[in-house]
């Protein structure tokens, strides 16, 4: 009786060994990988000063002294924000591939889309136009005004055919 | 007989009205970024707006073998000037340096070259040819010039009595610019 518990006992725990074995020997990569990951997410967010292309693109000596630099403050324990504060501080807004959505900068993601959505909005417009026939025109467009000038000229082309 | 008839008003319609709103609020939209983007760009050269406060601190180690660190330099008023031997301005910029430097050594003004992203050989050879005599070293990680966000060379800092960066000076300086911003500093810190 006393065996047989013993000998569950002991196949529970060594369940519970090899899961943890398997959860480590699986998870370490992606830790190990995780700081890598950080990096080059900066790097694709960072720009080199000089050549104007991303970190992530460029292998001149600033960029690649900016990479170490990231890697040191990650290693530290900064968070993503926190670097790219620190650049944005010391380089401004230009050290950034895409500018923030935020602020003056947000000019940068919303003019685009309003000069789109106007330029399609007077095309749309003007093809409406062109493919309209005069008896499609809208009632509104045909005031009292013009009635009386349309009766006016009716009027002179009669007068006009029987002289 | 016949009466003349009037002139017709032109009436604008509403959807041309629309149009004109849309077209103008396009192109007040168009002028927004093309500010921003001069804003984020900022000026290519000359002496250039810098954010006022403390100068960060380093400590760089000279060609000679000691070290100069920014801490123990207050009370005077710092030039820090960022170089490279392979940077044709900073060739040119060279002798008004060195000649400022000596003029204005005795005067409480101090120079410290930073010379960036090179190689020892080809800086200590500039050294040698232009006669540098004032505190130069090599910043081999690019630590302190990223600390004060360089990006490009010749750049030059102005850092008063209380260790404050008041000036920032992009590109070569004449000898006219350089005194000129050291004596404006003399006076006012």
């Amino acid at each position: 009786m006393t065996v047989s518990r013993d000998i569950h006992r002991g196949r529970f725990l060594l369940s519970v060994l090899l899961l943890l074995a398997a959860f480590f020997a699986f998870s370490s990569p992606i830790l190990a990988d995780e700081p890598a990951r950080a990096a080059q997410a900066l790097y694709r967010e960072l720009k080199c000063p000089i050549c104007q292309t991303s970190l992530e693109q460029s292998d001149t000596q600033v960029a690649n002294q900016m990479k170490d630099v990231i890697r040191e403050k990650l290693a530290a324990g900064e968070t993503h924000e926190q670097i790219k504060a620190y650049f944005v501080e010391r380089y401004g807004e230009s050290i950034l591939v895409a500018p923030p959505k935020s602020g003056g900068a947000l000019a940068a993601w919303v003019v685009p889309a309003v000069v789109i959505m106007a330029a399609g909005g007077a095309v749309a417009l003007v093809l409406a136009r062109m493919g309209r026939k005069p008896d499609e025109l809208p009632a509104e467009a045909i005031t009292a005004e013009d009635a009386a000038y349309r009766a006016r000229i009716d009027e002179e082309l009669r007068l006009s055919a029987q002289d | 007989m016949n009466e003349a008839i009037p002139a017709k008003q032109p009436t604008v319609s509403v959807g041309r009205q629309i149009g004109i709103i849309a077209v103008i609020i396009a192109i007040l939209s168009l002028l927004g970024l093309l500010g921003y983007g001069l804003k984020v760009a900022g000026p290519t050269g000359g002496l250039v707006s810098v954010q006022q406060g403390p100068a960060r601190p380093f400590t760089l180690s000279l060609f000679d073998g000691s070290k100069v660190s920014l801490n123990d330099l207050k009370g005077k008023v710092v030039v820090l000037n960022f170089w490279g031997s392979w940077c044709v301005p900073c060739q040119a910029e060279a002798p008004v340096l060195e000649r400022t430097a000596r003029a204005y050594r005795d005067k409480g003004v101090l120079f410290v070259g930073i010379d960036t992203w090179d190689n020892e050989a080809d800086a200590r050879a500039f050294i040698s040819q232009y006669g540098i005599t004032y505190a130069n070293g090599l910043d081999d990680k690019g630590q302190i010039t990223i600390d004060y966000g360089v990006s490009g060379v010749p750049e030059t800092y102005f850092i008063d009595r209380n260790g404050q960066v008041v000036r920032k000076y992009v590109g070569p300086m004449s000898d006219a610019q350089l005194t000129g911003i050291i004596e404006d500093l003399l006076k006012t810190s």
